[in-house]
């Protein structure tokens, strides 16, 4: 998948990971999360190889996976209780963290009921507090926002910049431009598995007028004229 | 039930000192594992029953315990002590293999445990010794609910030497119904691809429903 990522991630800061779909930004967060630990080169996270003190790293990072990974036939408090025994908190801890967290993000009314009942945003809402409550120095988010509704995404934006005010490193992967763009100190573009552009929005912005970045950032900008008529085929397509 | 389980062999594991293995992540895991399970639905649950199952697992227990119950009726009947352990021991076989691929195949085939449980600091040893924990009691529940008739009977009949050998067979044939189950498993993904081992579980899932009911 990776065919050469070199990154040097300071502290401090979000960084903005994206790409369209399928360039590799998935396999990016699980090799560094160690879900996969199958891969040629080096990860470094805070000074520490990933493959040999795997549990130092995982206890200082904290991941939220997109497609709502969790078990589903757990209710939100029985679940939270799991992942945060496994990140060694006290019961008291869960209990007490768990349940403000699940009140301030509106959940509190179906604590008790099993996620197989929850909506995609609902589930969402889970994983980022199973992420975060053993309060990691460093956040990997994948598609942290999918599903979310309108209220609940400001509030994660909101979350995200006063985690990096309070010195968290946050690393954003995401496939759509819009909010990346906003919130990320820099951003890192990639493609087919190779970094092809790295820097702030504006240097980003310049490279695409040149011409080098121009059609992958149109695919993630998506203000574009082409997609317009590529929509038109399309219904075209099934009118006939 | 399992809560007792989980508690004996919890207990036992405690004796061993296993380096590099966190218990208390290992009962964490072990007993959540347990909770999933209560709450799956039995593949050979009637589909008309729509609401969920308060207690899948208790439900299986108790048909197994029931069907035990005809096997062992049928052993203490039976004049010849060669062929009705022959008839249990092929039973249990029977009965554990195909519990094992239609229910418990989503266990030995999880792939969300991995996005779950892997960016979390648990050591490949711990989650090793949960798994092997968690299937440990879900067999032990599984051969008490199939075996606990068939025991009681037969010591009954021909005294307590025999029902003690007879734990001890049947711990031998669960062990053997494992071996088979997971060679099955090497082979059929060896030589296929998941898709196929999942409509081979159908088969065996369709079966199933078909023999229980």
């Amino acid at each position: 998948m990776l065919k050469g990522i070199d990154l040097q991630v300071a502290p401090g800061m979000i960084l903005g990971y994206i790409g369209p779909n399928g360039a590799g930004k998935s396999t990016t967060i699980k090799i560094i999360t160690g879900i996969i630990d199958e891969f040629e080169g080096e990860v470094k996270v805070m000074g520490m190889d990933v493959r040999k003190e795997a549990l130092e790293v995982k206890k200082r990072i904290g991941y939220i996976p997109e497609l709502a990974a969790l078990y589903d036939s757990l209710t939100p408090v029985e679940y939270l209780k799991f992942t945060g025994k496994l990140y060694g908190l006290s019961d008291a801890v869960i209990a007490g963290k768990g349940w403000e967290l699940l009140k301030l993000f509106d959940l509190a009314d179906k604590a008790e009921a099993r996620m197989n009942t929850y909506s995609k945003g609902m589930r969402q809402k889970v994983l980022l507090i199973s992420g975060l409550m053993h309060n990691p120095e460093i956040i990997f988010l994948d598609e942290p926002l999918s599903g979310l509704d309108a209220n609940a995404v400001i509030l994660v934006k909101e979350m995200l910049q006063q985690l990096k005010q309070s010195g968290k490193t946050i690393f954003y992967s995401s496939h759509i431009m819009d909010v990346v763009e906003k919130i990320s100190d820099r951003i890192v573009l990639i493609d087919q598995g190779r970094v092809i552009a790295d820097g702030t929005i504006d240097v980003l912005r310049e490279q695409a007028q040149q011409g080098s970045l121009e059609s992958i950032f149109k695919s993630l900008t998506a203000t574009d004229t082409a997609t317009t008529n590529t929509a038109k085929e399309i219904i075209d397509v099934l009118n006939s | 039930m399992d809560t007792f389980f989980l508690r004996l062999f919890f207990t036992i594991l405690k004796f061993f000192h296993l380096k590099g293995v966190n218990l208390e992540q290992v009962h964490m895991i072990a007993s959540t594992k347990l909770m999933l399970d209560r709450r799956r639905k039995p593949a050979t649950w009637k589909r008309s029953q729509q609401k969920e199952p308060g207690n899948a697992m208790l439900y299986t227990m108790f048909v197994y315990a029931l069907m035990g119950l005809f096997i062992g009726l049928m052993i203490f009947i039976l004049p010849d002590f060669m062929l009705a352990m022959i008839i249990l021991h092929t039973y249990l076989l029977f009965m554990l293999i195909m519990t094992l691929i239609t229910d418990f195949s989503n266990v030995l085939l999880d792939t969300s445990d991995s996005q779950i449980i892997l960016p979390k600091p648990v050591t490949s040893r711990t989650l090793l010794v949960a798994r092997t924990l968690h299937i440990i009691v879900y067999l032990g529940q599984l051969v008490l609910a199939i075996m606990i008739c068939p025991l009681v009977l037969l010591t009954i009949k021909y005294g307590i030497p025999i029902g003690i050998t007879l734990l001890v067979t049947t711990l031998l044939t669960t062990a053997i119904g494992i071996f088979i189950t997971y060679i099955l498993y090497g082979l059929v993904l060896r030589y296929t691809n998941e898709q196929k081992v999942k409509d081979i579980i159908g088969y065996f899932q369709v079966f199933m429903t078909v023999f229980l009911q």
